[in-house]
């Protein structure tokens, strides 16, 4: 009779759980934003280090990030799939950046302020030093991207630990390419 | 001080004063914008180091461009 009652709890846990939509970030949340850190080392441990065999392996890694800044977490796979037509989504964009001139990486997240760029999207001050607007893209011609998660970064402008954490979009296409797949939809300024 | 992009192979460098230097893309490399006072952002013909997209440093006195990290 107690097996049975806990079954129809656990039962009801999961069928709530599936009845509630996924959270999604609104666009009136803002994000605080990214405090220096004594110790951005420290941080990303606190973060990281449970990925690791050992004390040495994570130090690795961690000097690893800090050298090549990959833009993926460790633990990407690489799997390039052309992005369809009719899907959108986000870029921060530069003062002076025109919209014709995209870099390479978006997100499928909404981005709410510059913080959220900064912690979530992990883009490290000198990678773009600032940031005023967000574009809106929507594919129009599929394209090659990459897609997962922001890895962490560490900025050395700061210094900040930048946790990452968001969606990510790298298109696989020259530069020069980029606008052909894309529309603008949307542009709106971001602080 | 300010940086011109006129195009993906021209781009000027303009001083206070009224002057202009014009600068040249670094070899496979093509101007995308400008968004710093001194600085450049030129996308390559190919990823280095896993990115296509580099920030530039300009020589005020020069014109020259120098790598300094990437662009996103």
């Amino acid at each position: 009779m107690r097996w049975s009652r806990s079954l129809a709890t656990l039962l009801a846990l999961a069928l709530s759980a599936c009845a509630t939509p996924a959270a999604q970030v609104p666009l009136t949340t803002t994000f605080a934003p990214v405090a220096p850190h004594q110790d951005p080392h420290a941080a990303w441990w606190s973060d990281n280090r449970w990925r690791y065999q050992s004390d040495a392996a994570a130090e690795t890694a961690y000097q690893a990030l800090v050298s090549r800044q990959s833009p993926w977490p460790e633990w990407h796979q690489v799997d390039v799939k052309p992005l369809p037509a009719g899907l959108r989504f986000q870029m921060a964009l530069s003062p002076g950046q025109p919209t014709d001139r995209p870099g390479a990486f978006g997100t499928f997240d909404p981005v709410p302020d510059v913080a959220y760029v900064r912690r979530a999207l992990a883009v490290k001050v000198a990678w773009k030093p600032a940031i005023d607007r967000v574009v809106t893209y929507e594919v129009i011609d599929p394209l090659p991207a990459d897609t997962g998660t922001v890895g962490p970064q560490i900025d050395a402008d700061g210094p900040a630990y930048l946790p990452g954490g968001g969606s990510q979009l790298e298109m696989k296409v020259p530069p020069a390419e980029r606008t052909r797949h894309l529309r603008v939809v949307e542009v709106r300024e971001i602080r | 001080m300010r940086i011109v992009v006129d195009g993906a192979a021209s781009a000027r460098l303009v001083a206070d004063d009224g002057h202009t230097l014009p600068l040249t893309p670094p070899a496979r490399y093509a101007f995308a914008y400008a968004d710093g006072a001194a600085t450049i952002v030129c996308s390559g013909e190919a990823p280095v180091d896993g990115f296509w997209d580099w920030r530039f440093s300009v020589d005020p006195r020069t014109g020259a461009l120098e790598r300094l990290g990437p662009a996103y």
